[in-house]
């Protein structure tokens, strides 16, 4: 791999208590993800993909292994690391767009009203919500709120963007326009960014990497490079797709 | 004429007017003044009692010593609700507690506040901490522990622990339920202060409206009497209708979070 390695996940085994025992979710996970990479965590649902996203934002910590982010051991949840969740109860109801993006610039960053209110600004016009800065998330639709947070959570300006199936409550249509619309920010950012997903089309859309978790427990399956990234329906997209798929069936 | 009795407002409106007329009329044709004066004869004596500030007087009295008692039961409430939501042995005390001490109404604790604290402010304030205390507690411990997962965990991501994620995130999450908590402590420590104020407003030298009451009964000014309990209704819907319906407009009908209650 050319680009130097950001975050390092190595032998990971996460298990929590639930009421008939201990459940391992994902068992012995290696992999890298380096700077600037798409990274994709594909996997049925309840192959723990999910569960290890929330052990690298450090909600929960690996029962063994270890994960590192540019060689720091991860121990707590932390603005480097921003996770962008599936749930659209994510923004603050109480405050608008604009405050929203604001506040964990004043919180986190310790930004002054000013400089937090630019930079928020810039983000919200990165992604199309200018006009509706000073409405509150209930006033928005599915795909604007996803928009606000992930606005909320670039304007951070973190190591790594975590995404945690951020568009599978989305309809078919608002899904696809904003995975163009990720792919956009992405070339202008080019933030690193671990996505987790379950639909072959959006990991083959959007990843440079795609690393297919077998279920219960999660294990690597296999890690495929993706050279048709960012295309869409192409000969190379549907060959790619054709082989994540029979690796999913093994 | 028509689109006006479309409007629920001016048909409630119409119904306290009408209930007016019967009572006027009532009263003149059957009632003596001293057991039950005419509506006219309240309106007047309260109008008198309003210009000569001695109603107003008494309802801000009244209304200052609820306002303390709420405000140190909120702090408690907050204090019990932090522990409660922290630790598990806190919780189990919070439920413990609200549930032995909820259903003791604050007018059976007045003997014992007389005991303690004396005829007086003080004991009216206790009794209203222990009106207000208990539902308040109660609502907030309810909001915090609905507050969804993915929130605090926003929380958490800003880097936000402790303290400072509780009055971040916890406390406004909360609101609805902690709003709820605040207009039922108001509905329980408006009922308690005017039947305390009419045991202990004897000492201070000078006592609320529930003191204002018992004394003109004691006077036979029932016509004053009465003027004393348009006050108390005027007062309660002032603070319904009004003062909660704009917070609520101002906070969670704005935020989109108000709950089924």
């Amino acid at each position: 791999m050319s680009e130097p390695e950001l975050l390092s996940v190595r032998d990971v085994t996460i298990s929590y208590p639930t009421e008939s025992g201990l459940f391992t979710a994902v068992e012995n996970v290696t992999f890298s993800v380096g700077r600037g990479e798409k990274f994709i965590l594909l996997g049925p649902s309840g192959c723990g993909k999910s569960t290890l996203l929330k052990s690298i934002a450090g909600f929960m910590p690996p029962a063994r292994g270890t994960v590192e982010l540019d060689r720091h051991a991860v121990t707590r949840p932390g603005p480097d690391r921003v996770v962008v969740f599936q749930e659209f109860d994510q923004l603050l109801p109480w405050k608008t767009v604009l405050g929203n993006v604001m506040y964990p610039l004043r919180v986190a960053k310790r930004m002054d009203p000013a400089a937090a209110r630019r930079e928020a600004n810039r983000f919200i016009g990165m992604v199309g919500l200018d006009r509706f800065a000073d409405s509150y998330p209930h006033q928005l639709s599915g795909g604007m709120k996803q928009r606000a947070a992930i606005a909320r959570s670039l304007a951070l300006d973190p190591a790594m963007l975590l995404m945690d199936e951020p568009f599978a409550s989305l309809d078919a249509l608002t899904r696809r326009k904003m995975q163009e619309e990720l792919l956009g920010i992405w070339e202008a950012t080019r933030k690193t960014i671990l996505f987790v997903t379950h639909s072959i089309q959006e990991a083959v859309v959007l990843g440079d990497r795609i690393l297919v978790l077998s279920p219960g427990p999660g294990r690597v399956r296999r890690v495929l490079d993706n050279p048709a990234a960012g295309q869409r329906d192409t000969e190379a997209s549907l060959t790619i797709q054709r082989a994540v798929q029979e690796v999913l069936g093994e | 004429m028509k689109s006006l009795w479309r409007r629920p407002a001016a048909r409630k409106a119409a119904i306290v007017l009408t209930l007016f007329v019967f009572w006027e009329l009532l009263t003149r044709w059957a009632a003596s003044p001293l057991l039950f004066p005419t509506a006219s004869s309240v309106l007047a004596a309260f109008a008198r009692s309003v210009a000569n500030g001695e109603v107003p007087g008494y309802a801000a009295q009244s209304l200052q010593v609820l306002l303390t008692g709420m405000v140190i039961g909120a702090a408690l409430a907050l204090v019990l609700t932090t522990v409660a939501v922290t630790t598990r042995i806190g919780a189990e005390f919070l439920e413990t507690i609200t549930s032995m001490f909820n259903p003791l109404p604050a007018i059976a604790l007045m003997p014992l506040a007389l005991l303690w604290f004396g005829l007086g402010v003080k004991s009216l304030i206790f009794v209203i901490i222990h009106s207000v205390l208990w539902p308040m507690s109660l609502n907030t411990y309810q909001g915090f522990v609905t507050v969804p997962q993915t929130l605090r965990r926003v929380g958490q991501n800003f880097g936000l622990t402790g303290w400072r994620l509780v009055l971040g995130i916890l406390l406004p999450a909360a609101f609805p339920y902690i709003l709820s908590g605040i207009k039922i402590g108001w509905a329980f420590a408006w009922r308690t202060i005017i039947a305390a104020e009419m045991v202990f407003g004897v000492a201070g030298s000078q006592g609320g409206l529930g003191w204002f009451i018992y004394q003109n009964r004691f006077e036979m000014n029932t016509d004053l009497v009465f003027a004393g309990l348009l006050t108390v209704i005027l007062i309660g819907l002032l603070v319904e209708n009004l003062f909660f319906k704009w917070l609520e407009r101002k906070t969670v009908l704005r935020w989109g979070m108000s709950t089924a209650h």
